[in-house]
């Protein structure tokens, strides 16, 4: 059967490009990005884009004065989240899988609301599935467990809504979708044409226009990968904790197993050894990265209340911003809600949250004071550990998988 | 179709088919139907020179129900695909439409761990359709 040969750059664009990554080569790689972020300044995080870009936008319009406010492209996590949403586009285009798909109306919907609920939970709690457990949990930080378990609580409960939505309010579901700028056909060659062009178009301009700053170019060209691998590889933070109670499967779940595994050893070798500090006192609040006021009822609340949003609006705080570059016009909505709600959430409701907490349910635990580094891994080894087991389990007997 | 070979018993036929894989099917052809005896998943840049031909035959083109996912994102495709095979009868095929690129993987995966059989998937203009028997 005459089969006709690609060429090696078609092998290599379908490589890459042909059909979707594993999620756990995705995890592994977004994590060695991660360290590679804090070593040139600090951790990946989701929602201090969003409330960068918020700020800008109350700002511009007149609404809110915030002193000290960097424009979107002279702030870190600014940058950083835009240059994921411009990545995961072009990891869109040059795979053929960017459309405009904007779905019905009741979808839409429930995108701001989970991106409104996702903007509350990220600023009450501290931290995003990201920032405050992707990164938190290699941070060494005891308030990213309660925030994980608040993921777990919200998600859990956001899910019973959406299967009771499903068959009590199908409505909210239904009707009419349109899908725009599809790649159809031969004729859709187009996509990955224009992706490689921009593709390229973004790090020329990453690197030109940053290069007066090395941080800042590093954060750039970073945010292009964090976006492009992350759209490749589908990877989900809310979908590891969604799955166990929705199809059973354990693929999403080890693939943070995977992203924590990496993080954690590249993290702790980081702060063990104070990479890039001169002094102890320097060395300390490197150790310190990352490591929130959160312990543990507050990372907590706000972890249930994120943890309900992201599962509403079907992405977290980073899903959100490459969905949103695939053309996912539902997460469109969820960005929208974030970047409304954050910077009021910080303004005006957390001062009175963080004030109404005692103190002891919002401490900075940084474990290796009370455990000792090899302590602090252990213990995060072990609920990896058992977390695993749980899914392996649920997955052969389905006791907690709805569908 | 891009392809046609003729065989005893049967055409090889190469459809539409996503960037990434290529269906082969084998097909029968009867008055007024075709008849899938056989689909090979194969990677793109090898042609498996062997098939194995199975006794079943179904209808592939003739749906029994349509369910309309597109423009919905994850999770929502396969929570209402879940919802819509429990309450079709057994042997029915459903036609899913969709526009998230994640179902590409998710549905047959699906299938294979509900044990419900995935007949296959086409692309049209942009939308993905998939064809789910329920066993």
């Amino acid at each position: 059967m005459p089969e006709k040969e690609r060429s090696p750059f078609g092998e290599l664009w379908a490589t890459f490009f042909g059909k979707s990554w594993p999620m756990w080569v995705g995890g592994i790689v977004l994590a060695v990005l991660n360290i590679c972020l804090f070593l040139v300044k600090s951790p990946w995080g989701g929602s201090g884009s969003y409330v960068n870009w918020g700020q800008n936008l109350y700002s511009s319009l007149g609404i809110l004065s915030i002193p000290g406010l960097h424009a979107v492209t002279a702030h870190h996590y600014g940058l950083l989240g835009l240059m994921t949403v411009l990545g995961a586009f072009a990891g869109a285009l040059l795979s053929r899988e960017f459309a405009i798909r904007i779905p019905p109306a009741g979808e839409m919907l429930k995108g701001f609301i989970g991106g409104s609920l996702m903007a509350l939970g990220s600023t009450m709690g501290i931290g995003c599935t990201v920032g405050g457990f992707l990164s938190g949990w290699p941070s060494l930080s005891g308030g990213a467990i309660f925030l994980a378990l608040g993921f777990g609580i919200g998600c859990f409960l956001a899910l019973r809504y959406l299967l009771w939505e499903m068959e009590n309010l199908p409505s909210m579901s239904m009707g009419k979708s349109f899908t725009l700028l599809a790649a159809k056909g031969t004729s859709g060659v187009w996509q990955p044409i224009l992706g490689f062009i921009f593709l390229i178009g973004l790090f020329i301009w990453g690197t030109r226009f940053y290069r007066t700053d090395a941080v800042f170019t590093w954060f750039a060209v970073i945010g292009i990968l964090l976006g492009l691998i992350n759209q490749r590889s589908r990877f989900c933070v809310t979908r590891a904790f969604r799955e166990p109670f929705m199809t059973g499967e354990s693929e999403a779940p080890i693939a943070i197993f995977a992203a924590l595994l990496v993080g954690l050893f590249g993290f702790t070798v980081i702060k063990y050894m104070g990479v890039g500090t001169a002094t102890a006192g320097e060395a300390r609040i490197l150790a310190m990265t990352w490591v929130y006021p959160h312990f543990w009822l507050r990372a907590l609340i706000g972890g249930i209340i994120f943890g309900l949003g992201m599962t509403v609006a079907g992405g977290c705080a980073v899903g959100t911003l490459w969905r949103t570059g695939e053309g996912q016009v539902k997460l469109w909505f969820s960005a929208l809600g974030f970047l409304l709600i954050a910077p009021l959430s910080k303004k005006f409701i957390v001062p009175g949250f963080s004030s109404a907490l005692p103190e002891w349910a919002q401490r900075k635990v940084f474990l290796p004071d009370s455990l000792g580094y090899w302590g602090a891994v252990l213990l995060f080894l072990v609920i990896i550990l058992l977390w695993y087991l749980f899914v392996k389990w649920n997955e052969r007997t389905g006791k907690f998988s709805a569908v | 179709m891009r392809d046609i070979s003729w065989y005893p018993g049967g055409v090889l036929l190469r459809g539409p088919h996503p960037p990434s894989t290529q269906y082969l099917g084998v097909y029968i052809f009867t008055p007024g139907f075709i008849h899938r005896v056989d689909i090979r998943e194969c990677s793109p840049n090898y042609l498996s020179t062997r098939w194995s031909y199975f006794i079943t035959t179904e209808v592939l083109m003739n749906a029994d129900e349509t369910l309309d996912c597109k423009g919905l994102s994850c999770p929502m495709p396969i929570m209402k695909l879940a919802l819509t095979m429990k309450k079709l009868e057994s042997g029915k095929i459903l036609e899913l439409l969709g526009t998230d690129p994640g179902s590409k993987d998710d549905v047959p995966k699906w299938c294979g761990k509900t044990g419900n059989e995935f007949l296959g998937m086409e692309e049209e203009g942009g939308v993905n359709k998939f064809y789910i028997k329920k066993t």
